[in-house]
């Protein structure tokens, strides 16, 4: 019990240190050197956080990406900028402040098919893949998912991520999958953050998971975020949908992906 | 036979500063499964096993300035094992209840990282994770000797701790710009794992039986070293990107011939340890945009492991080691509304084990075997294709419907999922091959239906 | 794409290879070359408390896809050693030794089997095996019972009613009708462990089922069926049970990757050498 302790112990020096470094920006802010522009970036249509957006500025060609709950934060010196926000699949925003402040912007972005006019914004800087100093990570939104042709038209995000350089699946049809040589059971597969310790329905020919439902998948096969841990070859991090999303106070889901098998079920957290 | 997976999430977020931003997470997973014979007969059996976990973690990120993100937290892992517990089923039961012990641990995880960019070409990702697991009672732990035998059991009482794995898992990350198109990136993790799956067959069954690391079972850990070159196209139109990996693992885990893995309570008397280690290229290309988009991929791999007490000690290629690798997805869009794709996969057989000889034993012919996995199946690979036709968007129409047409395995290639040799009815004495393939040509009209 | 708030996706499949055409996969033959692994000696046979001339049998293994009977090893020494005495035994025919007629084992004894080959195999000349003979248990009685809806022609049960005794122990059941053994082959006896009913009154647990699909098996009412119950080794228990998957179909989803079985050969032979009492129990089988 003691070790349990020490951990308590840690969580709160954290948390202390939070507080700290609460107090430090703003402190540094309070010497006018710097403002922070943070904000959250959504789906215009259905609210849902957008993960991995990116957040460009044209002036100082530097960026940031948003967090998997669509939140970002940058701090730049006073001065006048235009950002660009842009996500695959959506039409950029441009947007031109003058920073003199600290700047909440949220932002909608708008699938090209929910935009009638067609507005094209192109970004100077380079795209994630080469800036980010991130490898052997594959993301992949559902859209691509879903128009992998599939076993009897059940789309299926194993077995598009079998699909992958480095990912095997381990027998035809299993929704097993083995990263780099490892074992099926060295993958940690998190949906919402939840783990999921057996991935396969109906002796393993359909995952469990309903791309009704999910929003964002991304693997890691190495490199894996120092947030994550407890297996040895990779991170396959799911994202849901949030459906709606304008409650900011803590709200619980439980996610029902028991997958019925060809009928509609329990899907959204509003739903369920 | 059922199975279930169940998880739920209550999640927090909270700013305490513009640039320091919160995530707190309780989180409760389960997973189960029963299986069972019908119920009034004698015989009559039902067996279950589950295994569910309690989980809370709290992540922080702190955008410090444009050139560093910092992020740190902390998680808690409350793992509860109840392996398989079986009983008759109706009055007139023959067996008695039968129930392999439960066992409790915790897992703990503390973590610091940082981006940073160390000027317009060098970013560099460094962290660190501190990992630890500890065994706790009630439970009960056999110890072996060194044939794997039983000699005796510990049992320990509640809130007993009775092992601690600790562990430092590195992270690095280093990206180096070469131009606005081009970067060289290479990392190295270090990762542990302390739970770990009892599964012997190749294709993954629902009946997946987890288990801890204990006094007898160490926890597995890998070094994973890769280097990379990526390069945009086109107005990035184009991603490529050439990978190299070498993995190193420890303490990975296999099973000795001819494992009971299921309902045994001394299932760590079956289990053998050892090194692994794999390696390989992967080559990718990617179009995310245009009407043709999708991309190709090659991977060139091997996987091998070496495990005392297996395969008399010597090397052996992991099951899923698939040397050649290529995928190509493919999506056509014609309009907005129909979109035509395809998918083509090839892999290497998987390796197996083939016999080599054979014996006679009570008037059955026994299968005297090669060396594990140094046989392989044929080689797999198989065409998809799909076209989805989206219904028009009509303004006062609450719904909308999408047909899709999809043929799986378009030219029927028979791809083996299994090799067994069998006896001839007619001739005892002769033996031949047959594999059970699971697919052919198998078409399929979809209609999805959304308001 | 519209309103998300409330996503519900119908599905109606229209044409489909339905989900049943995944548990009816299909086979096929095919050409597989295997190379050939050396050649090693097979070695079968027992001791039981009957008293009668038991057997060995000498084989040795072949190529995977050998088409003929297993060639016998001629010519070797073989003797059985319980402890107290040490018998030879005779080559009747190529490969097969026999004890005298009057031979029997006794239950608590440790019986040695010496093997002196007249050429070595695998680079050895000798082989031996130990094998422990566990006390005798009796079944008080059996029963049988016809299963119309088992199978496509059903299936007859026998039933055992016997106290098992408080120790772990391992139990080998072979099915005699009419003074026939139907049980002729090690993948048609039955093997089991008490894991289920340990110290327990086994009430009637099935230990004989005899297909009426198959000629060999079929049971008219009023016909003679005998069980012979013996109380076997665990090393023999596992050695059967491992014969029996081995030799049969291999389910990926299910089984682990194919292994040579553990029998208690020394010098790398192949085989078991077993020794367990025996004791009969019969009934009259039922009517429809």
């Amino acid at each position: 019990m003691k070790k349990l302790f020490c951990i308590i112990a840690l969580i709160t020096a954290f948390n202390l240190t939070g507080t700290l470094v609460m107090a430090y920006p703003d402190s540094e802010e309070a010497g006018g050197k710097r403002f922070t522009i943070s904000g959250n970036i959504k789906d215009k249509l259905t609210g849902e956080e957008l993960i991995g957006a990116t957040i460009y500025i044209k002036e100082i060609k530097t960026g940031t990406t948003t967090n998997v709950y669509g939140f970002y934060s940058i701090s730049l010196n006073p001065g006048k900028y235009t950002i660009t926000y842009t996500y695959i699949g959506y039409t950029a925003v441009e947007k031109a402040i003058e920073l003199k402040e600290n700047l909440r912007l949220d932002i909608d972005l708008q699938t090209r098919e929910q935009l009638l006019k067609e507005v094209v914004i192109k970004g100077e800087r380079p795209d994630e893949n080469i800036r980010k100093p991130e490898m052997s990570v594959v993301r992949m939104d559902i859209k691509t998912i879903n128009r992998i042709p599939a076993l009897m038209g059940e789309v299926d995000i194993i077995k598009a991520i079998q699909m992958l350089p480095g990912v095997q699946s381990t027998a035809e049809g299993s929704s097993g999958f083995s990263v780099r040589g490892g074992g099926p059971d060295q993958n940690l597969i998190l949906l919402d953050e939840a783990i999921v310790y057996n991935a396969s329905h109906l002796l393993g020919f359909f995952s469990v998971f309903n791309n009704d439902a999910i929003k964002d998948v991304t693997l890691y096969k190495g490199d894996i975020p120092a947030s994550s841990g407890g297996r040895l070859s990779s991170l396959l991090d799911i994202r849901m949908k949030d459906g709606n999303h304008n409650l900011k106070q803590a709200y619980h889901r439980r996610a029902c992906y028991k997958r019925p098998h060809f009928f509609p079920g329990c899907r959204q957290k509003n739903l369920c | 036979m059922s199975l279930g997976n169940q998880t739920g999430t209550i999640r927090w977020n909270h700013l305490f500063s513009q640039k320091l931003f919160s995530n707190f997470t309780l989180i409760h997973s389960m997973y189960d499964y029963r299986l069972g014979t019908p119920e009034g007969n004698a015989n009559s059996f039902i067996w279950t096993s589950k295994m569910q976990n309690q989980s809370g973690k709290a992540d922080f990120t702190w955008y410090i300035n444009p050139n560093n993100t910092f992020k740190y937290g902390a998680s808690m892992i409350v793992h509860t094992f109840d392996p398989g517990h079986a009983k008759g089923t109706g009055s007139e039961s023959l067996f008695t209840e039968f129930t392999l012990p439960h066992n409790y641990a915790l897992e703990y995880g503390v973590y610091l990282s940082n981006e940073q960019r160390i000027n317009e070409k060098f970013l560099v990702k460094y962290g660190v994770r501190f990992s630890a697991f500890q065994n706790i009672g009630p439970g009960t732990v056999y110890n072996y000797d060194q044939d794997y035998n039983v000699m005796d059991s510990v049992v320990y009482g509640k809130r007993k701790i009775y092992k601690t794995y600790k562990a430092l898992e590195p992270r690095l990350g280093i990206n180096y710009i070469i131009s606005n198109t081009a970067s060289i990136k290479a990392s190295y993790s270090g990762t542990v794992q302390y739970i770990h799956l009892a599964q012997n067959s190749t294709a993954g069954t629902p009946l997946d039986l987890w288990f801890a690391s204990s006094p007898n079972v160490k926890p597995q850990k890998a070094d994973q070293f890769a280097i990379g070159y990526f390069r945009n196209i086109k107005d990035n139109a184009l991603e490529t990107s050439a990978e190299v990996y070498y993995k190193s693992m420890h303490d990975v885990i296999d099973f000795k011939d001819n494992a009971e893995l299921l309902l045994n309570p001394q299932l760590e008397g079956e289990l053998r340890t050892g090194k692994g280690w794999s390696y390989g290229l992967e080559l990718m290309v990617r179009k995310n945009t245009g009407k043709l988009n999708g991309w190709i991929s090659y991977t060139l791999s091997a996987t091998r492991r070496k495990i005392a007490g297996i395969n008399d000690g010597r090397s052996y290629r992991a099951p899923y080691e698939k040397p050649h690798n290529i995928s190509v997805v493919l999506n056509y869009e014609f309009s907005e509304r129909s979109v035509l794709s395809a998918n083509w996969v090839y892999a290497t057989g998987a390796p197996v084990t083939f016999p080599t000889g054979r014996a006679v034993i009570g008037n059955v012919i026994v299968p005297i075997y090669s060396d594990r996995n140094a046989y392989r199946l044929p080689d797999y690979h198989r065409l998809d294709v799909s076209y989805t036709l989206k219904g028009k968007n009509k303004k006062n129409r609450k719904w909308q419907g999408e047909w899709n047409f999809s043929v799986y395995n378009a030219y029927g290639r028979k791809n083996a999922w299994a090799i067994n040799f069998v006896e001839d009815q007619d001739n005892p004495n002769q033996t031949f091959a047959e594999k059970t393939y699971l697919f052919s040509i198998i078409p399929a009209i979809t209609y999805n239906f959304k308001f | 794409m519209q309103n998300n708030r409330i996503n519900i996706k119908i599905k109606a499949l229209v044409l489909l290879g339905s989900a049943m055409l995944i548990f009816n996969a299909c086979t096929e033959r095919i050409d597989i070359d295997l190379e050939e692994s050396y050649t090693r000696l097979v070695v079968e046979g027992m001791v039981t408390t009957d008293t009668l001339a038991h057997t060995i049998r000498l084989t040795s293994t072949t190529s995977y896809y050998y088409s003929e009977t297993a060639p016998a090893v001629s010519g070797a020494t073989v003797t059985i050693d319980d402890g107290t005495s040490v018998i030879t035994l005779t080559e009747t025919e190529p490969g097969t030794y026999k004890t005298p007629t009057d031979y029997y084992g006794i239950p608590g004894r440790t019986y040695q089997l010496n093997i002196g080959l007249a050429t070595a195999i695998n680079g050895h000349e000798t082989y031996t095996a130990v094998s422990g003979m566990s006390p005798k248990l009796t079944l008080d009685s059996i029963s049988s019972v016809y299963h119309e809806d088992w199978g496509s022609d059903g299936y007859y049960e026998i039933k055992c009613y016997v106290l098992d005794p408080p120790s772990t122990d391992y139990y080998m059941f072979r099915v005699i009708k009419n003074g026939v053994l139907v049980s002729d082959s090690l993948t048609r006896v039955l093997v089991t462990d008490d894991r289920f009913y340990n110290g327990n009154y086994t009430n009637g647990v099935g230990i004989g089922f005899l297909n009426q699909s198959f000629e060999k098996e079929i049971v008219t009412p009023g016909d003679d069926l005998t069980i012979e119950s013996s109380r076997i080794t665990e090393e023999y228990y596992r050695f059967i049970s491992q014969l029996q998957i081995q030799s049969g179909y291999q389910n990926p989803l299910f089984s682990g990757p194919p292994a040579n079985i553990s029998g208690n050969i020394s010098n790398g032979g192949i085989g078991f050498f077993a020794a367990y009492p025996v004791s009969y129990s019969k009934t009259i089988a039922s009517g429809l």
